[in-house]
């Protein structure tokens, strides 16, 4: 099962979802337990990519490849290293709370719900296994179809512009890193991720191709200023959608800068690393102020992902500065940094979605002045709310502190006003979430509704606790996860450094 | 040289499809005459006719290339796989016009003779290999699509788009005619073969004006066929006029027939003139592109969405033949191979939707399409992103094939501007998705159409997303027939 556990990753939720949609035209019930049955399969399986890693190498490892498509040399060329495997479980496992999560909430065609979910994990999973360019391509527009479903089926109100612009946003984006990924196929005659690394590109191929490259992904993370499409995705999507999206399909965003910018264009991605900084400085601090005004708990926390995820370019394209010739300590602390600060807010925006989730779920309104005084219906409910608020200001013994804590102690070493700068948005996440958490848990109830709240029932302490746990292992022991990464970072960082010209 | 003169019996071997299609077709025409009552014999024999055609000519492949008749007939991979195709998609469309024409009061059996008629133009077209032969071909061609489309004779808009049509497509061919006499004027012959060869030995310098004044007109003409910007304001009238099963027809197999003349006229015969076409022809691509994809934004009826959809595609199609070299021919060609297969589902669907005094061609029609009626709605989905050119359907290869050739070539911004405008014209497909999915509506619709054509919607739509997920077949024969 070695030789095609990436494949059965990949195949079977998607085929499962298939199955599922098939069972859900007879019994509502058995697709749903059918569903999760393959959630929880699915992640299990992926349980093994961690214990069958190797972390002594970062070659690729579990690697499958057959011949897809011969005219283009097109292969089905499937693996992971330490950069994509930690993605790859957080993927399955937040499916599998996702699946959870739209147990009984969604109404309306629950079955074809939970397949979309599935087919999207599957999807995903192939984004981040691929290493054909091409593959990587269809799996990675193919994971814009099910979102797109998602969100204009489950939606709310204003949930077809939110689709729609969702959709338009992305493909434009990636249809220039197409024409990039075609550009370097027709130099070197092979679509093969690993043989781009070493492709020889000149100094002005390589500015053009980084800048597609860049559309493509900083629409993805998103970067400011094409940010805007987050926003309104999340605040329409469904619960399930919002935490699919937060939690992984801005990662690869990230992962695409890691895979495709820094080693496939070192030297374009050194000359415009100031530019990428500081947009990443204003995502940081600016939308950080943006987020502090919403009434909207749901924009609220879609403008506190876009802050973070600036710590994960900052992190990113900070080596250049902070790499000193005699200490790669510096870079390597940032770049390990961008990586934990991924899987950290992996788990912290998939919780704060479920917490808004589970209030509108009761009182159907994510505004924040209909809340106020929540704990005295809902105290257990309120417990994982600020435990969540707490890391997502980047408390310490929380995974938010840690990817964030590491990506500026690397930036200190690049530039202290870059550093004091991002630093400043802790102090600004600590504002605006925990002002929020005042006004919706805490202070006099003010709505006569909040008073006959029920608080949490078991399959909501269930997701809760299980995110609860993960934030405070991610925090207190981090190590296992930089273990696993460090040696495919380093060589990136490697690849980063060396000059193709 | 070819000896003019020549004729050898045993050259009717290879004619022998054609030969066939038109005794059959002038058998059936008679036997409607006399048939009363029974209307639909004339529909079964008509399919059989199209297979047994099909048959013969699947029977022809691995013949060597033949050039018969005095250099004026070919009969190459290129005409034998074309033909195929045409007939099966023929036989295609003729499942699914069944439906439309019992329904909307059509069903007459000069309507399948004229389809016959049809198709035996469109066989002359792809193997002929000189300007006569070329020229017959497309004349029966469209004499029986301009009353195909007004046996809606009740219809106004039916009658204006056949005499729309028919004008348009009048001076298209006269226009095509002058660039034949003058290429006739100055090689002296109207075989593709020394028409090549003339220009190859002799030069181009001395008669240059006027072979690339003949080249304007065979390109316009070709543009006008194929509907092509700023030559397609025929269009998207034709396509909303026409009873939709005529549409259908009209915007699929033909535009696969004006391609076989394309290559045979640019690519084999004035293969030299390769940088005086190529710019001619990137205008052409680039214009259909943008209007096709803008245009299409504001339209409330499908067909004629669709139409401004066709001339976007058609425009990749003439960007594999801007490139110049074999495999961006291959490229067009494997385009034009998926457009007719997503096209065909496209309308079969909505054909399919077609009941007694309801056209379904508003695009409001398909609200909560999904919800009465899930399996179709997922066929019109894939449709709809495989049009879009979103993997991992078909509609994706066919672009990237294209692109990838276009970038080869070193028209990298030309690429991008097909791309920019790819996404854009996204936006239209979304809208269907939209209407289908995420609206609601209280209606529900009744299927009145018969189970044949639900299952081959079925597997045609299923196809768009099996071959884009093996793509690899359909590629290498494109690549095979150059």
């Amino acid at each position: 099962m070695e030789q095609i556990l990436l494949s059965l990753l990949i195949w079977l939720p998607i085929l499962g979802g298939v199955a599922v949609i098939l069972i859900g035209n007879s019994s509502l019930a058995l697709a749903r337990w059918a569903s999760i049955f393959i959630a929880v399969v699915v992640f299990i399986m992926s349980i093994k990519l961690y214990t069958g890693f190797d972390n002594s190498t970062y070659m690729m490892q579990f690697v499958e490849q057959t011949q897809w498509i011969s005219f283009f040399n097109i292969n089905y060329h499937i693996g992971v290293d330490g950069i994509s495997m930690p993605l790859i479980i957080l993927t399955t496992f937040s499916t599998v709370l996702i699946i959870i999560a739209g147990w009984e909430v969604i109404k309306k065609q629950n079955a074809h719900y939970m397949a979309a979910f599935l087919m999207m994990e599957g999807l995903i999973i192939g984004v981040f296994s691929s290493l054909d360019a091409i593959l990587f391509y269809v799996f990675w527009e193919a994971s814009l179809i099910p979102m797109l479903l998602i969100i204009g089926i489950w939606g709310g109100d204003n949930r077809v512009y939110a689709a729609i612009k969702f959709f338009l946003y992305t493909f434009l984006g990636s249809v220039c890193m197409l024409i990039a990924l075609i550009y370097m196929y027709n130099k070197s005659g092979s679509f093969s991720i690993l043989n781009m690394h070493n492709l020889g590109i000149t100094a002005t191929e390589q500015a053009w191709i980084f800048w597609a490259f860049f559309i493509a992904f900083a629409v993805k993370v998103p970067m400011f200023p094409v940010h805007t499409w987050l926003p309104d995705a999340h605040v329409q999507a469904p619960t399930g959608g919002s935490v699919i999206l937060a939690a992984i399909m801005l990662k690869m965003g990230g992962y695409g800068f890691l895979r495709f910018s820094l080693p496939i264009t070192p030297d374009a991605s050194l000359e415009f690393s100031n530019i990428i900084i500081i947009l990443s400085l204003i995502a940081i601090i600016y939308i950080a102020f943006i987020a502090l005004v919403q009434r909207d708990m749901k924009k609220l926390i879609a403008y506190s992902s876009i802050s973070h995820m600036g710590f994960v370019t900052l992190g990113i394209f900070a080596l250049f500065l902070a790499y000193k010739p005699n200490s790669a300590e510096a870079a390597l602390l940032g770049l390990n940094g961008a990586m934990v600060q991924m899987i950290s807010h992996g788990f912290i925006s998939a919780a704060m979605f479920f917490i808004v989730g589970v209030l509108y779920d009761r009182l159907h309104s994510r505004e924040i002045a209909t809340y106020g005084g929540v704990i005295n219906s809902m105290p257990k409910f309120t417990g994982f709310a600020v435990l969540f608020a707490m890391a997502n200001a980047g408390l310490p013994a929380t995974s938010g502190f840690v990817g964030e804590f590491m990506v500026i102690l690397g930036v200190l070493q690049a530039n202290i006003w870059y550093a004091v700068l991002a630093a400043i948005t802790l102090i600004l996440g600590a504002a605006y979430t925990l002002w929020m958490v005042k006004r919706v848990f805490f202070g006099a109830i003010t709505n006569n509704e909040v008073k006959t709240l029920q608080d949490i029932n078991t399959r909501e302490f269930f997701i809760l606790a299980i995110l609860a746990l993960a934030v405070l292992i991610m925090g207190i022991y981090p190590q296992p996860v930089i273990e696993t990464i460090n040696i495919s970072v380093e060589n990136l960082l490697q690849q980063a450094l060396n000059s193709k010209l | 040289m070819i000896n003019n003169f020549q004729f050898d019996i045993s050259s009717l071997l290879f004619v022998i499809p054609e030969i066939f299609l038109l005794s059959a077709t002038i058998a059936i025409l008679i036997l409607n005459l006399f048939l009363t009552k029974n209307k639909q014999l004339v529909y079964y024999l008509t399919q059989l006719v199209l297979l047994v055609t099909g048959l013969l000519c699947f029977n022809l492949i691995g013949e060597t290339k033949a050039i018969i008749f005095g250099g004026s007939f070919i009969l190459d991979d290129i005409a034998l796989i074309f033909k195929i195709f045409i007939i099966a998609s023929t036989m295609v469309a003729m499942t699914y016009s069944r439906h439309y024409l019992i329904t909307h009061s059509l069903f007459v059996g000069e309507y399948f003779v004229l389809i016959l008629l049809s198709l035996l133009g469109m066989m002359v077209m792809v193997s002929g290999y000189s300007l006569l032969t070329m020229y017959l071909g497309l004349e029966i061609l469209s004499l029986s699509l301009y009353t195909l489309i007004a046996i809606a004779r009740d219809r106004t808009i039916a009658i204006e788009a056949a005499l729309k049509y028919f004008i348009l497509g009048s001076i298209s061919s006269g226009l095509l005619l002058y660039g034949m006499s003058m290429i006739y004027g100055v090689t002296g012959s109207i075989n593709i073969i020394e028409i090549a060869e003339f220009v190859a030995n002799t030069g181009i310098k001395s008669n240059l004006l006027v072979i690339n004044f003949s080249l304007v007109f065979l390109v316009i003409a070709i543009a006008f066929k194929l509907g092509a910007v700023p030559f397609h304001m025929w269009v998207p009238d034709v396509y909303q006029g026409s009873p939709t099963s005529v549409t259908m027809f009209i915007s699929t197999v033909p535009k696969m027939a004006v391609i076989a003349i394309l290559i045979r006229l640019l690519t084999d015969g004035l293969e030299y003139m390769h940088i005086y076409w190529s710019d001619l022809l990137i205008v052409l691509a680039l214009l259909s592109i943008a209007i096709g994809a803008v245009v299409a934004l504001k339209q409330t009826n499908i067909k004629r969405m669709l139409a401004y959809s066709t001339i976007s595609h058609i425009g990749f199609v003439i960007l594999g033949f801007v490139t110049g070299v074999i495999s961006g021919y291959a490229a067009s060609v494997f385009y034009i191979l998926v457009y007719i297969l997503t096209s065909l589902a496209a309308f079969g669907i909505i054909i399919l939707f077609n009941k007694k005094g309801f056209e379904a061609d508003k695009i409001i029609d398909y609200k909560g399409f999904s919800k009465h009626s899930p399996w179709f709605a997922l066929m019109m989905l894939i449709v709809m992103l495989s049009m879009a050119g979103i993997p991992p359907f078909i509609g994706f290869y066919s672009k990237f094939f294209i692109l990838q050739q276009v970038v080869a070539e070193g028209y990298v911004f030309v690429a991008i501007f097909a791309v920019v405008f790819a996404v854009i014209s996204s936006y239209y497909y979304l809208q269907i998705i939209k209407f289908m999915y995420f609206d609601q509506s209280e209606k529900t619709a009744i299927f009145s159409a018969p189970m044949d054509i639900k299952i081959v919607v079925s597997i045609n739509a299923v196809l768009i997303l099996i071959v884009g997920l093996f793509p690899d077949f359909w590629i290498e024969l494109s690549r095979s027939l150059f």
